[in-house]
């Protein structure tokens, strides 16, 4: 741990420093940064499916086949992003699901944050992931979707395992 | 009245009584703990110091000596802080008032003849800034003891002893460090590795638990000296308007004038 102390740092703070102590406000989460990235991924990858799926609200018939897609998917070893995302043949029920999920975040986290761009990228994968079942899932022209993936290669948090994986894509799309 | 050259260090707004509680002198002149008395005085010292060298300019060489007998003849008089703590509106106020007639009073002791209005202490415009200068050593003697205490309360032995580490170790770097260092946050996945904190958004958690923690110890620390509830809510409203005020660039020459070295 570093030597910093803040009871002492204080002590010959200014009065804009001493200000923003002042005014921390519990009920206020802390902003994610850039540098938060790499971990927000990983964690976004290790979720597990039901956690984040079951969280939207479906109407009884819709809710009950997400039900049934996860449980069929969790007894095939399909639990967590990661495990449908990397998946040689992903179920595309919960892939739309999946789509649909990161692209309310998209909706409701404010543009360009790093939750913003988290929920992008998985907006993005979960429609890239369906191989050739990407226009089965998305309505999106291959001309943006090639845009999208440009923008995914040029984000340095993005890890090396899946930009193999927009890549791949990319070069489907391309082809 | 001699000019010295202010000292350009930290120490310049200490001054001697340190160990009062040590000199056994307290008990026979108040009615108080001696372990109380000594940290309300330590407390008090700098802001007070700071309102002196900004209120009475040119007055640096009799600081020490003036604030000495200040405390003596007031703050450690017998019945004096029972005054104090009658509502008598903000505490920070009482104690600018009874220092600033209590160097009147010497200076009109020490030159009878002189009665003018342009003498020290009697400088409007030197008196406002020595109420900006204890005011903004107020708010960072308040900060200090407010993030003193929540330290140790962290790190006392409890149940859950590790998670509320955790929590300070990550209110200390994600936020404070940042804040009065001017430093870019530590990422939460730095904090992950180097705390074990299950993941960042567990790490963001404990973030909000310890804005809590830091947030009780604030108002802990204002309604020792004014009384709690509305009082110390407006206490510390004030204290946020009137560094909101500094921060706006207003009145940093505060600074200038209490503590050369820290512009």
């Amino acid at each position: 741990m570093t030597a910093f102390n803040p009871s002492k740092a204080v002590r010959s703070s200014k009065a804009a420093q001493l200000s923003k102590m002042m005014d921390l406000d519990p009920a206020v989460p802390d902003p994610w940064t850039t540098r938060d990235l790499p971990g927000m991924l990983r964690h976004q990858f290790a979720a597990l499916l039901e956690f984040d799926l079951a969280s939207m609200k479906l109407p009884g018939r819709a809710a009950g086949n997400r039900k049934d897609a996860l449980e069929g998917a969790a007894a095939a070893g399909v639990k967590s992003f990661e495990d449908l995302l990397f998946h040689q043949e992903p179920p595309l029920e919960l892939l739309k699901l999946s789509k649909e999920f990161f692209k309310w975040r998209i909706q409701v986290c404010a543009k360009s944050t790093p939750e913003w761009k988290i929920s992008y990228l998985f907006y993005l994968l979960s429609i890239l992931a369906a191989g050739e079942g990407m226009q089965l899932l998305s309505t999106l022209s291959s001309t943006d979707l090639i845009k999208s993936t440009g923008w995914a290669l040029k984000q340095g948090w993005v890890d090396e395992k899946t930009k193999e994986l927009i890549l791949s894509a990319r070069k489907r799309l391309l082809a | 009245m001699k000019k010295v050259p202010p000292k350009r260090s930290e120490e310049v707004l200490h001054w001697p009584p340190t160990e009062w509680s040590a000199s056994g002198r307290i008990p026979e002149r108040v009615d108080r703990d001696p372990e109380t008395l000594n940290e309300l005085i330590l407390k008090y010292q700098t802001p007070l110091k700071a309102y002196f060298l900004a209120a009475f300019p040119g007055m640096e060489a009799e600081a020490d000596e003036l604030l000495q007998d200040f405390l003596e003849d007031r703050i450690l008089k017998k019945g004096w802080l029972d005054k104090a703590e009658e509502k008598r509106g903000r505490f920070r106020d009482f104690l600018k008032i009874s220092l600033k007639n209590f160097v009147r009073d010497r200076l009109r002791k020490a030159h009878p003849e002189v009665v003018s209005m342009s003498e020290p202490g009697f400088d409007l415009a030197a008196e406002e800034s020595g109420s900006e200068a204890l005011d903004l050593e107020w708010a960072r003697a308040v900060l200090s003891e407010a993030l003193k205490r929540m330290e140790l309360d962290c790190r006392r032995p409890c149940r859950n002893k590790a998670s509320r580490l955790q929590a300070w170790e990550t209110f200390r770097l994600r936020l404070v460090k940042p804040i009065l260092e001017g430093t870019d946050p530590i990422g939460y996945e730095d904090l992950v590795d180097r705390l074990g904190i299950g993941s960042p958004f567990a790490a963001r958690n404990l973030l909000v638990s310890a804005k809590r923690i830091f947030s009780r110890h604030l108002k802990a620390v204002i309604a020792e000296y004014e009384e709690g509830g509305e009082a110390a809510r407006t206490e510390l409203d004030d204290l946020r308007q009137f560094l909101d005020g500094l921060a706006r660039g207003k009145k940093e020459k505060v600074r200038s004038n209490a503590r050369p070295d820290h512009v």
